[in-house]
């Protein structure tokens, strides 16, 4: 849906630029650039700022990463459960969200036969989630992919667009 | 050079049709220097348009060294602005993200020249129209009189054989409109060009060799 959404306005801003740049286009063909030139011209400029936009995207991701993981943000909940004990024992909870990795928690510290109290006993236990986010190699590529993608996507239709204009018609129109 | 005969051109605008050009015969030779004259919404600017082969007329003849333009293919005719006409446009046209220097290589791009190749023409351009020391400007950081000198230097790069231009004092004041002129003038002796030029401006017309008048789309030799 968002994806949609955004190629949707790429495509859109795209063939607004290329109707703003109805003289400049116009008089390109005028001066002799071919139909495929000028479409060219349009579409290569469109994959250029997807990719930009794409490794733009990808850094300022980055950046937010960096930050969440050097604030150590911790959420705490409650978690009514059964807590087996021990040590390193309950690692559950949180793991299941990406970005997130789950804390530990509490009642750590029983021994796993009851060193700390009833392995077994039902407890009301605070779970402590301290978030994280990785940074995974393929999510780049994707994103950045994506953006060029839609450059692709919005330069085609925009090309189009421009490749319709005819010089004496687009001259005249802002004349 | 140009050869025009029965050449009309009609558009329709709501349930009107207007009538540019009607049944027009007209004779170009080469190296002539021609201004056409007339009112607004005469059909100077269709005709030529015509002769640039930016449009097509409705009907008639309008051969450029016998190919006849109304019926060329796109190709051909897009492969005839790109070598053999170029343009000088009232509002000077030129690309505002571009430099000088970047505007004049323009032209030279359908011709598929080299890159170092382009950006030595296109030096060679602006140093002839006196736009060198401006080459790495943008047209917003240059006058309308030297912007309208780019526009003359990429119409000129290619070499072409005719320039068609369409009110290009048109939008200058009187000191930058005789320089304009003088530089057009020198150019068409020097390089013997086939030069059209539409202008309101009877002191700009009388430069020429001859005088054409359009109005309502007829066409009348003044000559001299």
């Amino acid at each position: 849906m968002v994806l949609t959404a955004a190629f949707g306005l790429a495509i859109l801003f795209t063939v607004s630029g290329v109707n703003r740049r109805t003289r400049e286009l116009g008089t390109l063909k005028a001066i002799g650039w071919p139909r495929g030139r000028v479409v060219g011209q349009v579409a290569g400029e469109s994959v250029v700022q997807g990719l930009i936009g794409g490794v733009l995207g990808v850094l300022l991701g980055v950046v937010a990463v960096v930050v969440v993981n050097l604030s150590g943000i911790t959420l705490s909940g409650a978690s009514g459960g059964f807590s087996f004990g021990g040590p390193g024992g309950g690692p559950g909870g949180g793991a299941g969200t990406a970005g997130q990795t789950a804390g530990r928690t509490a009642g750590q510290g029983g021994g796993p036969f009851g060193d700390g109290g009833d392995p077994f006993s039902r407890a009301a236990s605070a779970v402590d989630v301290v978030l994280s986010a990785p940074v995974l190699p393929l999510v780049v590529v994707a994103a950045v992919g994506l953006a060029v993608l839609g450059g692709l996507l919005a330069g085609v239709v925009g090309g189009a667009r421009a490749a319709h204009l005819r010089p004496a018609e687009a001259l005249r129109s802002v004349a | 050079m140009y050869e025009i005969s029965g050449l009309t051109r009609t558009y329709t605008q709501g349930k009107r049709t207007v009538h540019a050009l009607r049944d027009v015969d007209l004779h170009i030779d080469d190296g002539e220097l021609v201004a056409v004259q007339g009112p607004t919404g005469g059909g100077k600017s269709t005709l030529l348009q015509m002769l640039g082969g930016l449009d097509r007329p409705t009907s008639g003849r309008i051969a450029l060294d016998g190919t006849d333009l109304a019926t060329t293919g796109d190709a051909a005719l897009t492969a005839v602005r790109a070598r053999t006409v170029g343009f000088v446009f009232q509002g000077f046209n030129l690309v505002p993200t571009l430099t000088a220097q970047e505007n004049v290589e323009t032209a030279l791009v359908p011709l598929k020249v080299p890159a170092a190749q382009r950006s030595t023409r296109a030096t060679e351009a602006l140093v002839a129209v006196g736009l060198g020391e401006r080459a790495g400007h943008l047209p917003a950081e240059l006058s309308g009189g030297q912007q309208q000198r780019v526009a003359i230097a990429r119409a000129l790069v290619k070499e072409p054989r005719v320039l068609l231009a369409d009110e290009p004092t048109g939008n200058l004041d009187e000191a930058t409109r005789d320089e304009i002129v003088d530089l057009l003038e020198g150019l068409w002796k020097e390089q013997g060009l086939t030069v059209v030029m539409v202008t309101h401006d009877s002191v700009v017309a009388k430069r020429a060799q001859r005088r054409l008048r359009i109005a309502d789309g007829r066409v009348t030799d003044l000559g001299r």
